[in-house]
């Protein structure tokens, strides 16, 4: 649960919240594994959204049917991508290998900033 | 001219010279509390509350106002979108609804809503404190280096720190949205920039958070008759003071003051310091937000 949000009430105490996370999924295509970061699909925002808050099991898996029933294509200057946004590209019929949450983790000695994996769905 | 006459006339001044008043007075300000949050729909619903005396006195009123937010906004939840402040502007709610019902009912309203107030602040405490420790980028410092480059709330506070060199906080959050947008996010490492005092700080602000916020929660959760928890109120003046012209979150400091005020109010009668003190800070809490940055470099 986001720490800000829906009764999460952790506030100023972790630097983990909903507008840090990020959400994506792994897929394999031609023997190739990718991952898709959803941040840059603005027609997912709410599920990714709502992922983000409370990623429980049921809300993962209902976003992981939305995903699979995208268009999906291969372009071949930026691989995978939405099919609405480039013309003309090859067809993917894309299955989640896995749904996964990402958090930010920070630390002040080296002030190096990292993601880490808070929890992931298999189908 | 004594403390006491001094406070009884300014009390007189306020119209906060007897116990009904005082009611009246702090189920105002739990309506008025979460106007600064909320939809102008149930703004309408707490007008009538605000404006005439005998409708806040109401039991029926306040069921009704109360039981439209808590389904609204507990029971619905909606899509758990809700900000923490809402399910406490709710608990207030409920707070002035049952001291409402009992005042209706001739039960003794005064030592249910002091104490509440009192207990509250101290479980809010001892919560944030124990959430501290479960944390573990808290305890060195990390947590308030981190939100003061990523925190809205923040930025006027870092940016006067950081004087000259504020660049940081664009390029900090640059180096955030490059991490956010990864296509690798099992092997991404960036870094961010800092200045050692910023680090210092940061460590500072985190020792003193666990001792303030734990020393609140001891001392209102001490029973009265220990001599310690006379020192409630100095302590607590002390965190909204440190806390709230940095931390610019007035939702939040609004409603530990209304429970503050009560307390005091009732605890010490009107003749007390920081029962007038809590509603003056009250009153100009709002100030803080203000973005005062821009002005400040301006000035430097």
């Amino acid at each position: 649960m986001d720490i800000w949000l829906g009764g999460g009430m952790r506030m100023f105490s972790s630097i983990d919240h909903s507008d840090i996370r990020m959400v994506g999924f792994y897929t394999t295509v031609r023997d190739s594994t990718y991952f898709i970061n959803l941040k840059s699909y603005p027609n997912l925002y709410k599920q990714s959204l709502q992922a983000r808050i409370l990623p429980s099991s049921e809300r993962l898996a209902a976003f992981t049917e939305v995903l699979e029933n995208q268009k999906w294509c291969w372009d071949k200057n930026n691989g995978i991508c939405q099919c609405s946004a480039i013309e003309n590209n090859e067809k993917l019929k894309l299955k989640v290998d896995k749904l996964v949450l990402y958090r930010v983790n920070y630390s002040i000695q080296d002030k190096r900033v990292t993601l880490s994996k808070l929890t992931e769905y298999t189908p | 001219m004594s403390l006491k006459a001094l406070f009884d006339k300014i009390n007189s001044y306020l119209g906060l010279d007897n116990d009904e008043a005082f009611l009246i007075i702090a189920l105002r300000i739990i309506l008025l509390v979460p106007c600064v949050a909320i939809p102008h729909l149930f703004i309408s619903l707490f007008f009538p509350g605000i404006i005439f005396p005998k409708i806040i006195l109401s039991k029926t009123y306040w069921l009704f106002i109360t039981l439209m937010m808590f389904i609204y906004y507990v029971m619905n939840n909606l899509d758990d979108l809700i900000a923490n402040h809402i399910h406490v502007y709710v608990f207030l709610m409920i707070l002035g609804s049952l001291t409402v019902v009992l005042r209706s009912w001739n039960y003794d309203w005064k030592s249910f809503f002091g104490t509440s107030a009192k207990w509250l602040i101290g479980m809010i405490f001892l919560l944030a404190t124990i959430g501290k420790f479960l944390a573990p980028e808290f305890a060195d410092g990390s947590f308030f280096e981190f939100i003061a480059f990523n925190d809205k709330r923040f930025e006027g506070f870092t940016s006067v720190l950081l004087g000259a060199q504020s660049e940081m906080l664009s390029e900090n959050k640059q180096v955030l949205d490059t991490l956010l947008a990864t296509k690798e996010p099992e092997n991404s490492v960036y870094y961010f920039k800092s200045t050692s005092l910023i680090s210092t700080i940061s460590l500072y602000m985190t020792y003193w958070t666990v001792v303030i916020e734990g020393l609140i929660a001891l001392l209102f959760l001490l029973p009265e008759r220990v001599k310690l928890s006379k020192y409630r109120d100095i302590v607590l003046v002390l965190f909204i003071i440190t806390t709230y012209p940095i931390a610019t979150v007035p939702g939040f400091a609004m409603s530990l003051l209304l429970l503050a005020f009560v307390q005091s109010y009732l605890k010490n009668d009107r003749n007390s310091a920081y029962t007038l003190l809590y509603l003056f800070i009250f009153i100009f809490i709002s100030v803080f937000a203000f973005p005062y940055s821009p002005y400040i470099k301006r000035f430097f």
